[in-house]
């Protein structure tokens, strides 16, 4: 898994207090991501999963390896929830 | 740190007491804006339009000009902001938009809600005297409100660029200078497809409805909002005559460099009433029956966690969301939000005062 990461294109959001509240205008559920999420909500758009756990462990005192496999499971949550999606096909 | 990578998310839905959703098509910042007249003619109206409606007010044309064959425009051009492009694209949609017609020797019903004039073309007696009584506070003597003609129910598809709303046999269209009720057969339905109107109308002009009552103390409008249950309407009961601007669905609306709540004809058990009048805010309340009363000031995101709820939105398109968190979040910026636990009596006043 190291294909690109967008976010739903479809949800409308704002940044309150540095956390994200995410609508999603079909059926107008409302989604609040915590810090963590937050984060990765910001500064994943088009990186691939590598690009994001590279910049994560050299912003934040984590091990590379670490964030990657964090990240892997909060992206696999954020896509249950159809809130951020990580594309098929391998970047590079 | 890495903050501990753990999903957090929590779940509420906006306007989940409203009724349910159906699929629309309203397209703001697109030619949903525009009406292309039989000559050609152009006007743009600021209805649609969140960019310049907070500066021009609705329904007020914007610019008013002539598409030539070349596919040049000329007229007035008092709207730097809004861009037209390109012009086939407009011309494409000409035979999609259409204006709203008023009736022919139907006198408008002419009344004015949130600082909203609406002029309801009612041609049945059986209908136009119940809606004459239930808005008789709202009355307003404007020549020139927003339209609304009432038709025979029509067996039609959806055309693009219009927002259109199906509430039982009753159908909402709305269109860039008006808007058509078809089928409504009782004031029930004209009563439901006004306020899902004004929604439409009031959110680029950052305004929206709330299920909430508002009471006026000393000048100023409290709001206490929540879901059916809450006690909006004990509240209500317990608030000296004359003080209540509405006891089930405020208006809320940023005008004139402040947030005012403005009364509404939508009253609980579809009692008429309502005073025609805006005052200014003092404070959002959101109501929890408890054993004592006690006021709890809530942060932005705690706010909007409890007012998404109760807003009246019938939209889904994402523009339409967007305009209404940008909205929300600009009023908790200058009203301050509360969580009141209050016990069904008068008392809540002292701790709102203190």
């Amino acid at each position: 898994m190291n294909g690109q990461i967008t976010r739903n294109p479809k949800l409308a959001w704002r940044e309150v207090d540095g956390e994200m509240v995410i609508i999603s205008p079909e059926d107008s559920q409302v989604h609040e991501l915590n810090e963590t999420a937050s984060l990765v909500w910001k500064h994943a758009e088009g990186k691939t999963l590598d690009e994001l756990a590279e910049k994560i462990s050299a912003e934040y005192e984590v091990a590379r390896e670490t964030a990657r496999a964090d990240l892997e499971e909060l992206l696999a949550a954020l896509g249950e929830k159809q809130l951020m999606f990580v594309s098929p096909e391998a970047k590079g | 740190m890495w903050p501990c990578a753990r999903y957090g998310s929590c779940e509420s839905t906006v306007g989940a007491n409203a009724t349910p959703k159906k699929p629309s098509a309203l397209v703001p910042n697109q030619v949903s804006v525009a009406i292309l007249t039989s000559t050609n003619e152009l006007r743009l109206s600021a209805l649609t339009h969140p960019a310049i409606a907070n500066e021009t007010g609705y329904g007020q044309p914007v610019f008013i000009g002539r598409i030539y064959g070349s596919g040049e425009l000329r007229g007035s051009s008092q709207i730097p902001l809004l861009r037209i492009s390109p012009p086939v694209h407009l011309r494409k949609t000409s035979g999609l938009v259409h204006p709203v017609e008023p009736l022919d020797n139907c006198l408008p019903l002419q009344i004015s809600i949130g600082s909203v004039p609406l002029s309801l073309f009612i041609r049945e007696e059986a209908l136009l005297e119940p809606a004459t009584r239930r808005y008789r506070e709202f009355a307003h003597d404007s020549e020139n409100g927003f339209p609304i003609v009432l038709k025979k129910p029509e067996a039609r598809t959806r055309e693009r660029g219009e927002f259109s709303y199906l509430l039982d046999d009753a159908r909402l269209i709305l269109r860039s200078q008006g808007a058509e009720f078809h089928g409504v057969r009782h004031e029930y339905a004209l009563d439901s497809l006004l306020r899902i109107l004004l929604t439409m109308v009031l959110l680029p002009q950052r305004g929206f409805l709330l299920h909430g009552a508002t009471v006026v103390r000393d000048g100023r409008a409290y709001i206490f909002f929540g879901r059916s249950g809450a006690g909006k309407s004990t509240v209500a009961s317990l608030s000296p005559n004359g003080s209540v601007l509405t006891d089930e669905i405020s208006l809320l609306r940023y005008s004139n460099g402040c947030w005012q709540a403005h009364g509404t004809p939508f009253w609980g058990e579809f009692r008429a009433a309502g005073q025609n009048r805006l005052v200014p805010m003092a404070g959002l309340y959101l109501l929890k029956q408890a054993s004592e009363e006690r006021v709890e000031t809530l942060d932005a995101r705690q706010a909007l966690r409890a007012l998404l709820p109760c807003v009246l939105f019938f939209a889904n398109e994402k523009p339409a969301h967007e305009t209404l968190l940008r909205t929300l979040l600009g009023l908790i910026e200058q009203i301050p939000c509360h969580r009141l636990h209050f016990r069904r009596n008068a008392e809540f006043w002292k701790v709102i005062a203190a």
